[in-house]
Parts: C-alpha cells; sequence; structure tokens
C-alpha cells in the first residue's frame, strides 16, 4: 500500500464485505472464564464491552485486524450499513450493560518481566545482568502486574448466543501480554440469569456509572466510562466498582431489574 | 510477627545503631564545615529518616521541597509528603515547583528547572551544603556517584544515609514512629517493603521499568483525576 488513501480503502473493503451481526433478543447472563494462568492487567479491572469491541474487529477483519493502522480511525470512512456491526449489549446512553471483570480470588501480585528478551541471551542471566543494548530495541526489564485468579465473571445484558460465539471463535486469552503466556483460558462458561447485574447488584457498582445516572452515590472518581477506555478524553465523575450507588429511575432506578428480556438497541 | 515488628527489631541490632551514629556524626561534621545548609525532602522514607536527623542538630534547617506537579503527583500526595515535613518537626519549609508541569507528556523537567534554575538561586541566595537522602543500595548509578563524590549543583552535598538498607530506612522510621507517606501502605504488600518507592505517578520517564503498569493498578481513582 502506498499511503494512506490506500490503507482506507483496504480496510473499509474488508468491513464493508463484513457480514452485518445479526442480534437476537436481549437478556441477562453470567459468563465465567475458568483460567489456566494469571491474568496480567494494567488496570484493575477489564472492561466486557471493549473485549467484546475487540472480538467484533476480529470476527470483521480475520487476520488483518492485526495490521490495521492503529492511529488511524476507519470509523468515518464506513458506510452506515458496517457501523451496525455493533456491541450486542444493551446500552443505556453511553454505557453498556456489562459489569467489569470480577477476580476469583483478587489478589494483586508483581513480577519483572523481560520484554523482547531471547532465549540466546539466558547465559547473561547466570551472570546476574542482562546485555540490554541500546535504542530502539533493546530489552526492558519491565514490572508487571498479575492477578493469579482462578475464575474470572462477569455479568451482562445482551445478546448471550452472539457472544458465546464471538468468545468461542476469536477469544484467545484475557487480558494483557496474552501472547506471552498470560490469561490463558481453561473453559467458558455461559449461564442466563434471572437478576441482570450488569449495572448494578444489591446496590453495588458492577461498573464505572457517570454520577449523572445515579440518584446516590457513596464514592466518585474520574474514570472512563466508555470505550476505548484508555482514552482521556471519554473520562468523566463515576460511581467506581464496588462502590455503592442507586441509578435514577430513567435508569433502571431499582438496584436489581429483573429479567429485562427483549431487544433493547440505542 | 508482621513487617512493622520484623523492622523494629532490626532497630535494635548493633549493626543498625552503628549506621544510626555514624549517619549523626556525618550530618555533624558537614554542619561544623559549611555556613548555610538546607534539606532536600521529597517525602519519601529516605529524606523523612534524613530530615529527622538533620533536625535534631538544626532544627531551623531550610527544608526545600520540589513539587513535580498535579500530572505527575495527585494533590493529596502531596499535600501528605509537606505534612510529613511538619510532622517531624521541620518549621523552614521552602516548595518549589516549575511551570512547565503541563501534562504526563511534560518530561525531564526537574532536570531542565531544578538544575538549570533552581539550584542557581540557591546558591546565590548562599546555600553551600545540601543534605540528599541517597543511599548506595537504591542502584549502581548511585553507588557509583557516591563512590565518586559526585555533586550535581555547585552546592556540596552531604549524603548522612548513604550505606542504610532498606532495612535501616524502615527500622528508624518504625522504632522512632515517624510518619511516612500512605503510598507505601499501598505499594510495599504488592512490590515488596524493599522495592516500594515514593517517586512520581504515571510518569513516562519510567514507562520503559513499567512503573505506570503499577501506578494503573494500585492508583486507578488519580489516573485521570487531573485530565
Amino acid at each position: 500500500m502506498n499511503g494512506i488513501l490506500d490503507e482506507i480503502k483496504y480496510f473499509t473493503a474488508i468491513a464493508e464485505k463484513a457480514p452485518p451481526l445479526e442480534w437476537g433478543s436481549f437478556r441477562p447472563f453470567k459468563i465465567t472464564f475458568k483460567m489456566r494462568s494469571p491474568v496480567c492487567v494494567t488496570t484493575p479491572w477489564i472492561n466486557f464491552d471493549s473485549l467484546l469491541g475487540h472480538l467484533i474487529m476480529m470476527d470483521t477483519f480475520g487476520q488483518d485486524y492485526f495490521v490495521l493502522p492503529r492511529k488511524l480511525n476507519i470509523t468515518p470512512y464506513l458506510d452506515q450499513a458496517n457501523a451496525r456491526r455493533l456491541v450486542p449489549l444493551k446500552k443505556i446512553g453511553d454505557i453498556y450493560h456489562c459489569s467489569v471483570s470480577i477476580f476469583y480470588p483478587n489478589s494483586i501480585r508483581v513480577t519483572q518481566m523481560y520484554k523482547r528478551f531471547e532465549e540466546r541471551w539466558s547465559e547473561n542471566l547466570a551472570q546476574k545482568k542482562i546485555r540490554i543494548g541500546a535504542g530502539h530495541f533493546r530489552a526492558y526489564a519491565m514490572k508487571t502486574v498479575y492477578i493469579p485468579a482462578k475464575e474470572v465473571i462477569y455479568y451482562a445484558n445482551g445478546d448471550i448466543d452472539l457472544t458465546k460465539r464471538l468468545i468461542e471463535e476469536y477469544m484467545l486469552g484475557l487480558g494483557n501480554d496474552i501472547r506471552v503466556g498470560w490469561g490463558a483460558l481453561k473453559d467458558v462458561l455461559f449461564e442466563e440469569i434471572e437478576e441482570d447485574w450488569s449495572l448494578v447488584a444489591n446496590g453495588v457498582a458492577m461498573r464505572p456509572i457517570p454520577i449523572e445516572m445515579c440518584a446516590e452515590y457513596d464514592d466518585a472518581a474520574y474514570l472512563a466510562y466508555k470505550g476505548p477506555y484508555w482514552d482521556p478524553k471519554n473520562t468523566t465523575l463515576c460511581v467506581p466498582p464496588g462502590a455503592r450507588c442507586k441509578l435514577k429511575d430513567e435508569y433502571g432506578g431499582s438496584a436489581n431489574t429483573v429479567g429485562q428480556n427483549g431487544r433493547t438497541q440505542s | 510477627m508482621n513487617m512493622e515488628e520484623v523492622l523494629t527489631q532490626w532497630a535494635k541490632t548493633e549493626e543498625h545503631k552503628a549506621k544510626v551514629e555514624e549517619a549523626k556524626e556525618i550530618i555533624q561534621r558537614a554542619l561544623r564545615t559549611h555556613k548555610k545548609p538546607y534539606v532536600a525532602f521529597s517525602g519519601g522514607k529516605d529524606s523523612t529518616c534524613m530530615l529527622h536527623l538533620v533536625l535534631q542538630q538544626k532544627p531551623d534547617v531550610m527544608v526545600y521541597h520540589w513539587d513535580y506537579g498535579k500530572y505527575l503527583m495527585p494533590r493529596e500526595f502531596e499535600k501528605e509528603a509537606i505534612e510529613i515535613a511538619y510532622k517531624i518537626g521541620a518549621k523552614n519549609v521552602i516548595i518549589d515547583t516549575s511551570n512547565k508541569y503541563t501534562s504526563r507528556e511534560a518530561t525531564g523537567i526537574w532536570y531542565k528547572d531544578f538544575l538549570g534554575r533552581a539550584a542557581k538561586e540557591l546558591w546565590q541566595q548562599g546555600y553551600d551544603l545540601v543534605f540528599v537522602g541517597i543511599r548506595k543500595h537504591e542502584s549502581l548509578k548511585r553507588k557509583r556517584r557516591i563512590r565518586k563524590g559526585e555533586k550535581i549543583t555547585a552546592i556540596d552535598e552531604c549524603w548522612p544515609i548513604k550505606d542504610w538498607t532498606w532495612q535501616d530506612v524502615w527500622a528508624y522510621i518504625f522504632s522512632k514512629n515517624l510518619p511516612y507517606h500512605s503510598v507505601y501502605d499501598k505499594y510495599a504488600p504488592i512490590v515488596g517493603w524493599d522495592k516500594a518507592r515514593f517517586v512520581t505517578f504515571f510518569d513516562k520517564e519510567f514507562d520503559y521499568l513499567g512503573s505506570s503498569n503499577i501506578d494503573g493498578v494500585l492508583l486507578w481513582r488519580w489516573r485521570n483525576e487531573q485530565i
């Protein structure tokens, strides 16, 4: 490809050829990831809507997803039909009905990871010193945070079948640095549940919820409340996961919204 | 026995007591040979010990604190650091900063603004000695610097706790019941009492060490506070 316009053409063509995501009915469900290895994290929780968004991108672009230009947002170049490949979860305002990751057990650990370290340099470890070289490709001894969870649970409200397909087809692991073995999955369990615990469960926030949506809350912090969660533009004063809160009536009011069936699109 | 109890026991060892005495003598000698000293105080564990030791011999010493700005140092943490100085008896605390701390992308400002401006001003004001809480055990770079006696500004430097280990530092804090920054209680149980440090947070300068990874998990509340 010669330039940015060629890249746009190439990727929009793939996106436009992708079959539409057919949503079924929306209902509350629970997903349990049984972990084979600890989950590497850079934030205290992993957002489920961003995880699904990532899987939809893999579904759309296939292997080309991994060569997408990182700084090029092709969304404005897509026609409306493809813009409909949205996350199959219920949405209120800007937030999706999905909890953040709940780790069992939740204990944070730190280790040192040698980035770009190669086995042929391992003799240097015997000397208790790593030749890191210099320049852009030098090796780093980076601190890495991980949670040795046996299970990671999410509560959501959306299309469980489509979510199941995306997870089973594309999900290789959970969290950061899965390529080096973190966050390997042993099994994934999908269960429909009666109660909707995707936003608030027993009076406790299950995800960052903007305070504007809450009638009462006992804690608030500036947090990203929608994807991309790394983008500071998507932060606002939110009730953090784990804090007590009560949604305003127009957003579901009571702490537990029982069995919200039926397709809901925003 | 928890870590505090273990380290308080360490304070009773002859080895530790000898290091404390050595530090006191270093301070005494430095005060005898210099007219206008000041203490560089970050709010971290090392400078807390050092400030406490210096204040015992010179209660009116000027305490110089560099504020890294709201993007790299949450305001709550900054306030707490300064409160520690007052709690251990400092009376003359000067807080300096730079107006170049405009985002988390702004790096290397301490080098430009402290070394390039503030240190010169201190020298012009007649300060002829600075107490700095660096230790040989912190890094090879510091060990080398101490061995060579390298000072980074025109002002003479004194390193009273240069030979202390991390155990000595915590032993001194716990045995003297000194206040210490609450950040250590967040980091130490995770990274270890030996590795927990009070430095800038979400600092691009330390990204290559993975520091932002830890900050992102432990200090999620402050990740976007100022943005």
